[in-house]
């Protein structure tokens, strides 16, 4: 009955704190992630116990449903190209000269030896379409004060059902996120830094992801060159494009 | 005593001719089971050892903790280096690097899991002897993007000779690559988990392919003995220990894979089955004994009463089961020994069998041989005679307590 209490106490005091609800938040942060068009140059860092590996790419959004990616670096990956289009990704490999549907299992496979996998990738739509937010509270990450917030899908097919996610109060950017298997098993952790502003919007140019149930592994995507302006040409986004 | 012995026998002939053919029968049973088990356990050994594990594999000690997922990532780097180390031991005839991974191969909408090897073409000859088993092309080339498939594989996914083969698979680390490999010879080891499920490809490019360049996940070694392979195993291991503390580890075929547990069983099994043929053939011998004692009471309580010792009455009735069993155990060891000849040159057809029960991951052939082998016809021989002797044993005894003057009475 005493801990009843408590925890009826605690609820209306954190409702009571907060004058923002999670959803507001979430709808903040969207809008900070997502782009009508993008160019972009990438370099991907994995490290691998001691090995570390570095890939370069080039890549191509619209919207949210559309974006293309091309590897320029190491001459190994040179000319590997990924296409994504709603919930569909193709692979091209130049070395057989063919595209490779990326479905099934395999999404949730490693992408490109990184941490990320194919479904980490393909994730386009809203968070509070799968999940429900809710504020849990407030703290400071690298001196900046957070909202924490607590996601927990609403619908099925989702891979992690549970996520924490901490964003920054002033710029509305996620500076840490921790994803959680329906078990509660902690999967992935991934930090955001070095956020930069293009015009009204805050975007993190430094993201690493560490994927827990690899050992001693994490991977570190840099922002080189953004440009939310950019006219993308259609063309890129068709299977098409690929084999070019 | 002897003759009258060898009177009892051609006394009644078909009495003795029965308890003859019996032991024979049972006596040459044994002897070609025996050496058909034998057949089947060396093929067994011999396809572990050539096609999986070499007399010593060494191997990341990562790896073995999950084998069965093929971990290309705890692999042997700069392995030529480690064979320098491996090379030390003087038992050492032959060290190869191999590497053994997963595809997933489609053709024509067949998809298919399936085990690549990157192999040494040129030392493959010492090792699985592909040279010999390519029944249509010919071997795959060094540094060539060529593949042997088995034969099987062939028909399941509908391939043929001059075909090229996109194989796709992860790299050692996760990202997905691909290979186009020209078909330029089919296999067939005779072996249903290697033709079905196997292809080879050189070393060289599998290394390409899986971004392991310098590395292999397995080093199959090869000694003088191959039954001292755990001394040099241990001999090996230290040496690496020495250079490379921590991190791999030598494993004799004798004691790595699961399968050689099995096999044991196995032996064990074949075994017992052996021995109950010949226990069972020991009942008809005793059963038969135990009739002529009782067809001869009459007999038997003459002698008695004319003054024959108990000792020598069941003297008399052993010397008659001695004698019967060894001359059946002769005639029975012989055919026996025709049956395994037979069964040695021949074999015992399986395909029809593995056929319908689809892939077994166990290193069987397709044909059984027996093992002709006159240590297993004599050792037939011998149990033969020792059965029938020892189920004389308790008719002899029944004679021996016989009451004179009961026997008398009895018609």
């Amino acid at each position: 009955m005493r801990s009843k209490f408590c925890i009826i106490s605690i609820m209306l005091l954190t409702s009571c704190a907060f004058a923002i609800t999670g959803e507001e938040i979430i709808n903040h942060v969207d809008d900070n992630l997502t782009f009508n068009s993008g160019a972009f140059e990438n370099r991907m860092t994995i490290h691998v116990g001691k090995e570390v590996r570095t890939k370069d790419f080039i890549s191509y959004s619209k919207g949210r449903d559309a974006s293309f990616a091309e590897f320029t670096d190491p001459p190994r990956d040179k000319g590997v190209k990924y296409l994504k289009i709603e919930d569909n990704m193709w692979m091209y490999l130049p070395s057989v000269d063919k595209i490779i549907k990326i479905s099934g299992a395999m999404l949730r496979q490693s992408m490109m030896g990184s941490d990320f996998s194919y479904e980490d990738a393909l994730e386009s739509s809203k968070l509070l379409d799968k999940y429900t937010a809710t504020l849990v509270g407030e703290e400071t990450i690298d001196k900046s004060p957070c909202y924490v917030l607590d996601l927990t899908a609403k619908v099925k097919d989702v891979t992690y059902y549970q996520r924490k996610i901490w964003v920054d109060k002033a710029t509305f950017v996620p500076l840490k996120e921790e994803l959680f298997a329906l078990s509660g098993k902690k999967l992935k952790v991934m930090t955001m830094g070095d956020v930069k502003r293009f015009g009204s919007r805050y975007y993190p140019t430094r993201v690493t992801i560490s994927n827990l149930l690899r050992k001693d592994s994490m991977t570190e995507l840099i922002t080189i060159k953004a440009d939310f302006n950019a006219r993308v040409p259609a063309k890129y986004f068709t299977q098409a494009a690929l084999t070019k | 005593m002897f003759k009258i012995a060898l009177r009892n026998i051609f006394r009644n002939k078909r009495r003795s001719i029965l308890t003859g053919l019996s032991i024979s029968v049972a006596v040459m049973i044994a002897v070609y089971l025996w050496s058909l088990i034998s057949g089947i356990m060396d093929d067994m050994f011999d396809n572990m050892i050539r096609l999986n594990v070499g007399h010593v594999r060494i191997l990341n000690k990562d790896y073995i903790k999950r084998e069965r997922m093929l971990p290309l990532e705890a692999n042997i780097p700069n392995y030529l280096e480690a064979e320098k180390v491996i090379a030390e031991d003087p038992d050492v005839t032959l060290s190869v690097g191999r590497i053994k991974f997963g595809v997933l191969l489609e053709n024509e909408g067949n998809n298919k899991p399936v085990f690549g090897t990157g192999i040494v073409p040129a030392a493959e000859s010492r090792i699985s002897n592909l040279d010999k088993k390519i029944v249509e092309g010919r071997m795959i080339e060094d540094d060539q993007e060529e593949m042997n498939i088995g034969v099987n594989m062939a028909q399941d996914l509908g391939l043929k000779l001059g075909d090229t083969l996109t194989v796709v698979t992860q790299t050692a680390y996760g990202s997905i690559t691909a290979m186009n490999l020209k078909i330029v010879g089919i296999f067939s080891f005779g072996v249903q988990s290697i033709d079905k499920t196997t292809f080879y490809m050189p070393l060289s490019k599998a290394q390409q392919l899986l971004d392991l360049s310098n590395s292999v996940t397995e080093i199959f070694v090869y000694v003088k003995d191959k039954n001292k392979a755990p001394q040099a195993a241990r001999t090996i291991q230290a040496a690496l220990e020495k250079a490379y503390p921590g991190q791999y580890t030598a494993q004799a075929w004798q004691d790595q894979d699961i399968l050689y547990f099995y096999m044991t069983i196995a032996r064990n099994v074949y075994g017992g089955l052996y021995f109950l043929v010949l226990f069972l053939a020991s009942f008809t011998i005793l059963n038969t004994m135990f009739m002529s004692v009782l067809e001869r009471t009459k007999e038997i309580g003459m002698m008695k009463s004319l003054g024959m010792k108990n000792r020598q009455v069941m003297g008399v009735v052993l010397l008659e089961a001695l004698l019967i069993g060894t001359i059946a155990s002769f005639i029975g060891a012989i055919w026996g020994a025709g049956v395994s000849y037979y069964l040695a040159v021949v074999g015992i057809d399986f395909t029809a069998t593995f056929e319908k029960m689809g892939t077994l991951n166990f290193p069987l052939s397709y044909v059984y041989r027996a093992i002709f082998s006159w240590g297993i016809i004599f050792f037939g021989f011998c149990m033969g005679v020792l059965f029938s002797l020892l189920a004389a044993i308790p008719p002899a005894i029944r004679a021996a307590q016989m009451e004179p003057t009961e026997a008398l009475r009895e018609i």
